[in-house]
């Protein structure tokens, strides 16, 4: 075993005698041990005050303060109850007293003079004890350091599992009016104006003769203003349902996807020349209704606020860039002024009139929402009469995801 | 409304006497209204079903439609459903939803509990007016019930 200088290991020979000590020293001091050397008991004591020893040499025959004496002082201190102490002795010294040494805790006996060799190996065998019960006491100190640090950990991550299931309760419990909420918005605030459409409908079917134009003018701004709001309650209905619904995630062919959602916006307008370029799309992952509604919302606004174009130009493109997905849709429409910007994607937040473009401004707070729930984003560019460009970032699949079905290539 | 027990085709169930109204005025369009009853909540309309009475339109197999709205009163639509469905002489009526609600939830349970058909009752009125005709016509006119077929 190396003695590392922190490591030290001290050895304490007691004698009155300056000549019997000195050679005790010279016979040890060979080991490597750091000796000490006190002339009285009670000069041990004081030195025990001080230090740890790995064992102690004690003379039996001192003045003033015998070796069992000293031993038995030592023995009774908790410090050095465990000291080994050796005791150094004429040959002459009867069993008897022996025996009194061995009860007060002696682990051994060397009669002077002493053989260098024997008590050498006598003490290097004491300081391998000494340094192996050090050993065990500083891995049972470090253990219980541990264990502390680990109690606390735990207490830690307790507290804040308690506070998160507190928090998912409140959250549950607020997600549960929300729909309560909206169940009731759903069920009750649409009969009233099915009434006010209907019975103003009614009014102009039977009694339109008997209005001039203005009373029958006046009576249609009542119903469209009535078939507004049915509408708006239900883009804001789908708007909560897009933050409660359950997500399915799958792998997604992001350009079939966009390719399906193209034919079918040809299809609402096909008297209109739009020109679809669409660039190879990389594959996400998602809820594939979700991110059909995100391509849905993106290219019909880009078809709608390019109605004035005589063609249309609406470009579609995706990449993988900087660790995440990057997609976007970029037309030549009536596009937007930079500064409304943060207002694109608030609900109900319109940049058009409403005779420019009809719409209830909540398209692109869905797709905000379903991009969130993603954990992807969205922005949007734009210049008032020049076009506006959508980009959004969706997470990168994981490297094993299946290919989605039905595909071999 | 009342009709004779005679005429009684189809029942409604509506709460509401402005969709109530709506709804009859569609179904005078098809021609269908004579032989409609509409009753007030889901006891009214259990009253009316599952009446075992020797004048009984079940009993008597005339009743071939009903239209259901899902919120009510006292029983609401679907625990009229779930009665209907567990009545022997009920259990193949067609019952159609006709409700406000697009609500998942409820399209599920309806479907759960044995609904021939969930319609929701559009705001626009002359989509309303349409629905309602269209779904008469269907039901009354091009539909098969069980023992129908000579």
């Amino acid at each position: 075993m190396n003695n590392h200088r922190d490591e030290e290991i001290n050895i304490l020979i007691v004698d009155d005698n300056p000549g019997k000590r000195s050679a005790l020293e010279t016979v040890v001091s060979g080991l490597g041990f750091r000796v000490l050397t006190a002339a009285s008991g009670q000069e041990a004591l004081h030195l025990l005050l001080a230090h740890d020893f790995a064992v102690i040499l004690l003379d039996v025959n001192m003045p003033i303060m015998d070796g069992f004496e000293t031993a038995s002082i030592i023995h009774g201190r908790p410090r050095s109850e465990h000291t080994p102490i050796i005791f150094v002795t004429a040959i002459s010294t009867t069993d008897d007293e022996r025996f009194r040494g061995y009860r007060l805790g002696a682990v051994d006996y060397v009669f002077s003079p002493v053989m260098p060799e024997v008590l050498r190996a006598k003490v290097a065998v004491f300081a391998d004890l000494y340094r192996l019960r050090r050993g065990a006491v500083r891995q049972v100190e470090q253990l219980a350091t541990m264990n502390e640090q680990l109690r606390k950990e735990v207490a830690a991550r307790y507290q804040a599992e308690e506070a998160l299931t507190r928090s998912n309760a409140d959250l549950l419990v607020a997600n549960r009016e929300l729909e309560a909420f909206s169940y009731s918005v759903s069920h009750d605030l649409r009969a009233p104006l099915r009434a006010i459409d209907g019975f103003s409908r009614k009014v102009i079917t039977h009694y339109g003769d008997q209005l001039d134009d203005e009373g029958r003018r006046l009576l249609q701004v009542v119903r469209d203003n009535a078939q507004r709001m049915g509408q708006l309650i239900d883009d804001l209905l789908a708007f909560s349902r897009m933050g409660r619904r359950e997500m399915e995630l799958r792998p997604v062919d992001m350009e079939a996807m966009v390719k399906g959602v193209v034919e079918e916006l040809r299809a609402v307008e096909p008297q209109r020349v739009i020109e679809f370029a669409l660039a190879p799309l990389p594959r996400a992952r998602g809820d594939a209704a979700m991110l059909r509604q995100v391509w849905l919302n993106l290219l019909g606004n880009a078809v709608k606020f390019s109605r004035q174009r005589p063609v249309a130009n609406i470009e579609i493109g995706g990449r993988a860039a900087g660790g995440e997905l990057l997609y976007w849709v970029k037309d030549n429409g009536a596009g937007f002024d930079q500064q409304y910007a943060d207002k694109l994607f608030g609900v109900f937040q319109r940049l058009h009139r409403q005779d420019e473009f009809e719409g209830t401004g909540v398209g692109l707070a869905i797709t905000q929402r379903i991009l969130h729930r993603h954990h992807g984003r969205i922005r949007g560019e734009g210049q008032p009469d020049a076009g506006a460009t959508f980009q959004f970032t969706l997470p990168l699949p994981a490297l094993d995801d299946p290919r989605p079905e039905g595909e071999t290539s | 409304m009342n009709v004779h027990e005679q005429e009684l085709q189809i029942l409604l169930v509506e709460d509401n006497p402005a969709d109530a109204e709506l709804t009859l005025d569609a179904l005078r369009e098809g021609h269908l209204v004579n032989q409609v009853q509409w009753v007030k909540d889901g006891a009214e309309a259990l009253g009316v079903l599952l009446d075992r009475g020797p004048d009984s339109a079940v009993v008597n197999n005339r009743l071939r439609l009903v239209l259901l709205d899902l919120r009510l009163p006292k029983v609401d639509g679907l625990e009229v459903l779930r009665a209907l469905r567990a009545d022997e002489r009920t259990r193949r009526l067609p019952v159609v939803v006709l409700t406000s609600s697009h609500e998942e939830i409820d399209i599920a349970r309806a479907y759960d509990l044995g609904v021939n058909s969930y319609l929701v009752k559009p705001v626009e009125s002359e989509a309303f007016m349409k629905t309602v005709n269209h779904l008469g016509l269907y039901w009354m006119l091009l539909n098969k019930l069980p023992g129908e077929t000579k």
